[in-house]
């Protein structure tokens, strides 16, 4: 009877120790870490102790945080859980993903809140997707170079409501540069000085999608904007569609909206948008 | 019939020649106010017809009222008259026009006249040859009178004449402005006025509203002719309500310097005349050749001459036009804006509503 009532004080006091072990480590998250070219990941990530890779300072960085980069590098390939940004503001901040894909958003980050700045992405032409956005939310993208990517440059492919914008953003060199669908709720893009070439596709927008595509590029591409389904659907303003194999291709009720300013000329086939209407 | 029978006839018939009759509208629902509802592109009487061969094409003539466009929602000038406008608004580039068919009688005086309100939201006007939205750029309104026969969107040899036009240049807006333009030459024809825009580099909105044409049989007096231009450019000097060779023979010999009796000698005036004497013929001609420059400033080069203008008049109302009435009168000068004839045309109907074809 002894016995059992200390086995049970045992348990419970190492159930307590838990707890608190359990609550020094969310404790230990902090809202800004560091990484740098010469960190380590054993280390805190703190300003004088900085992380070496973007995976291993995510884990020390609370959510809705930001993981910023304190000089040049390469800073590895990360799976996102969690609100974060990643910042590459002030320096050279690249993420070689080779035979991977360079920032995925897990399916199980619904809602949340990704930012990427000032990162460049390098595939070395075995990388998947640059950014794989799989769950809900938001995302922003803002001074983003992405190259060598075996899949795409930017993949959202949501299972819940997703907004995104993308603003000077440069990708070539992948399959397809910004492929958008979402299979629950509506993908809401903006495509904001956007610039592909030299991709199979440039712009493909899927299921229950609508992008904005605002003083951008594409060219050099087989296709450059598909709208491929009838919830699809590309409004195009101010931007340039040239010297593509085909440059709009609308398909099963998808729709291409232009505002009349744009220049679809130099393609092999420039195709059509599907209206056109006028900014007012 | 004895002599006292005749002329007994004759003062009857004179006299009858001389009570004013009211005009005689040929237009139906001119002002547009009999139609389906605000938004809608219906109104009895009239035809409206938009791009139907691009699925892709935007725009229709829709009943429109207050001071918002129909469909993109700009500020625009209330009717003129009564509630509603037919008004042409777009979301995009696209084709639209509206019409209706009047039959002209054989003889007697007939004007078309309405008001037009133009607003352009592009850098300026295009185009202007064709109604093809597809030929960028194409960015112009229109006001014709046309054949039956020809397609609804003709700009061609179905064209009888083109009452109005936009040309690059044009102010992009205003408030509504009258547009006129003589029937006489069509006279026992059923023709189509036509009102159609063309837009494929921005929106281009134009309503139209107090669409008009009246008749009133030869040798009776009724104002046919609207008198809007008068504050500008009123060339019905005898003040008949009709532009004449009377009225072109009165300003040349003003603008020779004759002036009262001398002005009016050897003039027959006609029983609706209502300004004979020589001193309302003088003021009137003299009216027409005051200002910076004078209303009689046909050429466009900011003075009145008897040599330029005056003949340039009185060709115009003798029926000439294009190079016939310009040639040997005005030659190509820099000081000369209008010396040819469709520059001179559009001065004389646009700001003195002229008429002519």
């Amino acid at each position: 009877m002894q016995i059992d009532c200390l086995k049970r004080t045992i348990g419970q006091l190492a159930a307590a120790v838990a707890c608190f072990l359990l609550a020094s480590a969310v404790q230990a998250q902090a809202t800004r870490t560091w990484v740098s070219g010469v960190g380590d990941d054993v280390n805190p990530c703190s300003r004088t102790a900085p992380c070496k890779t973007f995976a291993g300072a995510i884990s020390k960085t609370a959510a809705g945080g930001e993981i910023s980069v304190l000089d040049p590098g390469s800073f590895g390939a990360v799976t996102v859980t969690k609100s974060i940004t990643l910042s590459g503001d002030g320096t050279l901040a690249s993420i070689l993903n080779s035979g991977t894909s360079g920032v995925v958003v897990s399916a199980v980050c619904a809602p949340c809140d990704v930012r990427l700045r000032n990162l460049s992405f390098f595939g070395a032409g075995t990388g998947l997707n640059a950014v794989n956005f799989l769950g809900a939310g938001s995302l922003s993208m803002e001074n983003i170079t992405i190259e060598a990517q075996s899949s795409n440059g930017v993949n959202i492919a949501a299972n819940g409501t997703v907004n995104a914008v993308l603003r000077n953003v440069s990708i070539r060199g992948v399959s397809t540069g910004v492929q958008v669908a979402t299979s629950v709720g509506l993908a809401r893009v903006l495509l904001d000085g956007v610039h592909i070439h030299q991709t199979a596709a440039g712009v493909s927008v899927d299921a229950n999608s609508v992008v904005d595509i605002n003083r951008s590029s594409i060219n050099f591409t087989i296709t450059g904007i598909l709208s491929s389904v009838a919830s699809s659907i590309v409004r195009l303003s101010d931007s340039t569609v040239s010297m593509n194999t085909t440059g709009l291709s609308a398909t099963a009720g998808g729709q291409i909206i232009s505002y009349n300013n744009n220049r679809l000329r130099g393609n092999s086939t420039d195709g059509a948008p599907t209206s056109t209407i006028y900014q007012r | 019939m004895s002599l006292l029978q005749r002329k007994c006839g004759i003062a009857i018939a004179s006299l009858l020649l001389s009570v004013a009759v009211p005009a005689i509208e040929l237009v139906v629902n001119g002002g547009f106010e009999v139609n389906s509802g605000v938004g809608t592109p219906t109104f009895s009487n009239w035809i409206v017809v938009r791009e139907n061969a691009n699925p892709g094409a935007a725009g229709n003539f829709f009943a429109q009222t207050g001071s918002r466009s129909p469909t993109a929602g700009l500020t625009v000038s209330g009717a003129p008259a009564g509630s509603f406008t037919a008004m042409a608004d777009q979301t995009g580039p696209g084709r639209t026009a509206i019409y209706q068919d009047i039959s002209v009688p054989a003889s007697g005086q007939m004007w078309l006249s309405m008001r037009l309100f133009v607003l352009n939201q592009s850098d300026d006007f295009a185009g202007g040859a064709t109604l093809d939205f597809n030929a960028v750029p194409n960015q112009h309104a229109r006001v014709d009178v046309m054949s039956l026969a020809a397609s609804v969107f003709d700009t061609g040899s179905g064209v009888l004449t083109n009452a109005y036009i936009t040309r690059p240049g044009d102010a992009p807006s205003g408030s509504y402005f009258p547009v006129s333009i003589n029937l006489k030459p069509f006279a026992g024809q059923t023709v189509r006025i036509r009102v159609a825009e063309v837009d494929n580099l921005h929106g281009l909105v134009v309503g139209v509203d107090q669409v008009s044409a009246t008749y009133v049989p030869d040798n009776t007096c009724a104002p046919v002719r609207p008198r809007e231009g008068g504050a500008n450019c009123n060339l019905d000097v005898d003040g008949d309500g009709l532009l004449t060779v009377t009225d072109a023979l009165i300003a040349t010999r003003y603008l020779l310097g004759f002036r009262n009796a001398a002005l009016v000698q050897g003039i027959t005036f006609d029983a609706c005349a209502t300004n004979t004497s020589a001193g309302g013929l003088n003021a009137a001609a003299a009216t027409l050749s005051i200002g910076a420059p004078p209303p009689l400033d046909i050429d466009g080069d900011g003075a009145a001459h008897a040599a330029t203008d005056g003949a340039l008049l009185s060709r115009a109302m003798l029926g000439l036009t294009g190079a016939t009435a310009t040639s040997g009168v005005v030659a190509p000068s820099p000081a000369a804006s209008r010396s040819q004839w469709p520059d001179a045309r559009r001065y004389l109907n646009n700001t003195c509503l002229a008429g002519v074809l």
